[in-house]
């Protein structure tokens, strides 16, 4: 049985991304998926704002947004002891190797480089929640 | 003069046209300019002055290459090769939008025609009177409709996702657009800091503003290929 599949589908999820195109893209996959508890963010400062709100059990954020990028996001998120284990998943345009490095460094939980597919969020949501659901 | 003074000279007057040019005083720039031989009659100004009207050339040309079938761009006075990229990145979003509405309203429509089926089929289990025939007829039916939906589904999700691509194009474009109006205002500046005849300047500067007036409509294009005899 898939990690995916032993998910609570109602787990809220939090969106970030600074182009609602990509939110709506994210937010689809996701149904997909059978996730219907979606949140979204217009940016990383926005986001932060809801995620000390409210409790997410997971982030998908995009890296170049303005106000807070994702990697500010991320090391935030990391940085702060209520947050820090919230599964973190960055979908960007940032191919470089050192972008990769970065986002590793932070504690990023997995890395998707646009343009994505839904298998690829589905891999990559699997390989993340493998090993917490068992 | 030995070749170590002659680097320590260029050094100092490298180093007075940087602070002549953090203090913004015009008199102070162009003595160290002069000091270090580029005079606003020099070569190098004349070889700036020719990059800075290439380049913008280049940008009118890409102006007029632009869609000028579209009716955005045909009803809209676009000033110049930025705001034509801009109204492509707006409507590419728009046309991503409205494929993302239409993948979204289909699928709705899947669902339901899936769930329709569905009903059906609990309903045909649950009637033993109906003949052999005809149940086998239906449930052939039913695993090919099922088959169809599903590749429906996935179709349509692919084309959801491929929208993504809007994203990547639009931040493309976006850093095209800064580097080019970086690289056009850097070379007017560098020609007002060569330039000490305030025309010159004024006429290049005005390069910048211009616009080449309105986009041209299907019609006019095909008239202009009638002309030209295609």
């Amino acid at each position: 049985m898939s990690a995916l599949s032993k998910l609570n589908k109602e787990m809220p999820i939090l969106i970030v991304d600074d182009f609602s195109t990509m939110r709506r893209i994210v937010k689809n996959c996701l149904k997909q998926l059978g996730f219907s508890n979606l949140h979204e963010a217009a940016d990383g400062q926005l986001a932060w704002e809801k995620i000390q709100e409210q409790e997410f059990a997971f982030i998908v954020s995009d890296w170049n947004m303005p106000n807070k990028m994702g990697i500010d996001l991320l090391r935030d998120v990391r940085g702060d002891a209520r947050f820090k284990e919230i599964p973190f998943l960055m979908v960007t345009a940032e191919a470089q190797k050192e972008n990769i490095l970065e986002a590793a460094k932070a504690g990023v939980s997995n890395y998707i480089i646009k343009p994505f597919t839904a298998d690829l969020l589905s891999e990559k949501m699997e390989a993340i929640f493998k090993n917490r659901v068992q | 003069m030995s070749d170590l003074s002659e680097k320590n000279t260029t050094e100092k007057a490298v180093q007075d046209l940087l602070d002549a040019l953090g203090s913004g005083d015009q008199k102070r720039i162009h003595k160290a300019l002069e000091a270090l031989g580029l005079e606003a009659n020099s070569g190098l100004y004349h070889r700036v002055g020719e990059m800075a009207r290439s380049l913008h050339d280049s940008l009118k040309d890409f102006q007029k290459s632009l869609s000028p079938g579209s009716v955005t761009m045909h009803s809209t006075n676009l000033p110049d090769a930025t705001s034509k990229l801009e109204a492509v990145i707006d409507m590419t979003f728009q046309a991503a939008e409205t494929v993302l509405s239409m993948s979204e309203q289909e699928d709705e429509s899947l669902k339901k025609a899936e769930r329709a089926l569905e009903n059906i089929k609990t309903k045909m289990d649950g009637e033993p009177t109906i003949p052999k025939k005809l149940r086998d007829a239906f449930n052939s039916f039913y695993t090919e409709e099922k088959r169809c939906l599903e590749h429906c589904k996935d179709c349509n999700q692919k084309i959801l996702i491929s929208q993504n691509f809007q994203d990547l194009s639009g931040q493309s474009i976006k850093k095209v657009i800064k580097l080019v109006t970086e690289l056009e205002e850097n070379l007017i500046n560098l020609l007002k800091l060569f330039g000490d005849e305030e025309t010159q300047v004024t006429e290049l500067s005005s390069l910048t503003e211009e616009t080449s007036g309105d986009a041209l409509g299907q019609d006019d294009a095909d008239q202009i290929l009638k002309n030209l005899g295609f």
